[in-house]
């Protein structure tokens, strides 16, 4: 089959958005759906199975056909500019909550609990206490996060909860780096403080 | 409290940078209270960026075809009954006899304004109807757009040609108080209905026993559409 032109696509987006000519979307899309939703399962560090990759790939053309095309249509009454990326954006939801899901079946549900005999290593009481006390520090630095300007919170679990860059920040949040730095300085000085509230008043 | 999360219309602006100073200042507030959204975002966005992810050639006609007819079968068990909003002039109502039932002769008449060129000139109305089968009883259901995401609802219910006596309809939604009416006329209104889900209960009080039917439903842009767990 030939790729077809930008000026193809365009004509064809209109009739897909009517909820015409769906076979031409399969035919388009069903493959480049298929990537999205493999890489969306290893973005959300979710193992998967190439069932699972194959279901969601269907789940979503499923959503997209839902309802007389409520989702298509959406696209075009929202003015988007790229039908690709809202395609790639409801595959991409459609997996995060499928990951998300409790009762996922399988190995990799939610609800898989690892057989005692599975477990190789019995761990130390000594790195046992160690690890509660990190923990609980953790826990503690989280609460106060929560207290933080939302702003300030967001750069924060962007940096250490997410794994992020300053840079990295600056491009998803679409502000300059400076600020995405300012506002980090100011957010850690906060947690501090706080911190240091807490520890003063368990004393 | 956190606040409701992102609907997909909210992410694509914000990814998109298509977002008012307010919605995104929402949005960002709402990424740093749910870890889900804000990880639904980092990978959203992070595919939107990649170009790596290969534009694939596509599959065949044939192939295509029996895919899209296993889908629409798959839908057909699943989907439930989707009314659109139905754009009219009200003149063209007239011809029906269910909307008489609804709205007064005036609503009917030719609406005039300053900014109207043509005297004659009729504004259009949004409006959704839809029939539920409730075992002996029939409910129609005639939705009107009263403003952009807010609509006027009447519920008449009948068996047989007749209107049903005995009957309480409630509607609920969460969050809001229920309100709860008797059919004691033609048909029970409710107004001010903001676009979200609802769900209409109906109390039929019959000689021996009290039936209860449900009806969840979801009002938006596009119409009103059934509930079901898909939702």
């Amino acid at each position: 089959m030939k790729k077809l032109s930008k000026e193809e696509l365009k004509a064809l987006e209109n009739e897909w958005t009517d909820c015409r000519a769906l076979e031409k979307l399969v035919e388009h899309y069903w493959r480049m759906v298929y990537h999205t939703v493999r890489e969306a399962f290893v973005r959300y560090n979710a193992p998967f199975t190439k069932q699972d990759i194959e279901d969601m790939r269907n789940e979503v053309f499923a959503e997209l056909l839902d309802r007389e095309c409520r989702k298509l249509r959406l696209y075009r009454e929202d003015g988007g500019r790229s039908f690709k990326n809202w395609i790639k954006l409801i595959a991409s939801r459609t997996v995060g909550m499928y990951v998300r899901k409790k009762d996922r079946p399988g190995v990799f549900g939610g609800d898989y609990l690892m057989p005692l005999d599975e477990m190789t290593k019995v761990p130390e009481l000594r790195d046992e206490i160690r690890r509660l006390e990190a923990r609980q520090s953790l826990h503690r630095a989280l609460d106060c996060m929560e207290k933080l300007p939302h702003k300030e919170c967001l750069v924060l679990k962007f940096l250490f909860s997410d794994g992020l860059s300053v840079p990295e920040i600056a491009s998803k949040m679409q502000e300059e780096e400076n600020n995405i730095y300012q506002i980090r300085h100011k957010g850690v000085k906060h947690l501090k403080d706080l911190l240091r509230q807490i520890e003063g008043e368990q004393r | 409290m956190k606040s409701s999360c992102i609907d997909t219309i909210m992410l694509a602006r914000y990814i998109e940078g298509r977002i008012t100073d307010e919605d995104r200042e929402l949005t960002e507030r709402h990424f740093s209270e749910c870890d889900a959204c804000r990880q639904d975002f980092l990978v959203a966005s992070s595919l939107i960026a990649d170009e790596d992810i290969p534009d694939p050639e596509p599959i065949l006609q044939k192939e295509s075809r029996t895919i899209l007819q296993q889908l629409k079968h798959r839908l057909k068990e699943d989907v439930a009954a989707l009314c659109e909003w139905i754009r009219v002039v009200p003149s063209e109502l007239a011809v029906q006899p269910w909307f008489p039932y609804f709205e007064s002769r005036e609503a009917f008449s030719p609406v005039r304004s300053a900014a109207d060129t043509a005297p004659d000139r009729e504004l259009p109305m949004h409006y959704a109807y839809h029939k539920k089968t409730l075992n002996d009883l029939e409910a129609e259901i005639y939705i009107r757009k009263t403003a952009d995401e807010n609509a006027s609802m009447k519920v008449r219910v009948t068996k047989g040609d007749d209107k049903a006596k005995n009957v309480r309809i409630t509607l609920k939604q969460e969050g809001i108080r229920d309100v709860s009416r008797p059919l004691q006329h033609e048909n029970v209104l409710f107004e001010n209905l903001i676009f979200g889900n609802y769900h209409l209960v109906f109390i039929w009080y019959g000689k021996n026993q009290k039936q209860i039917y449900h009806f969840q439903f979801r009002l938006d842009e596009t119409g009103i559409s059934e509930k079901n767990d898909r939702f």
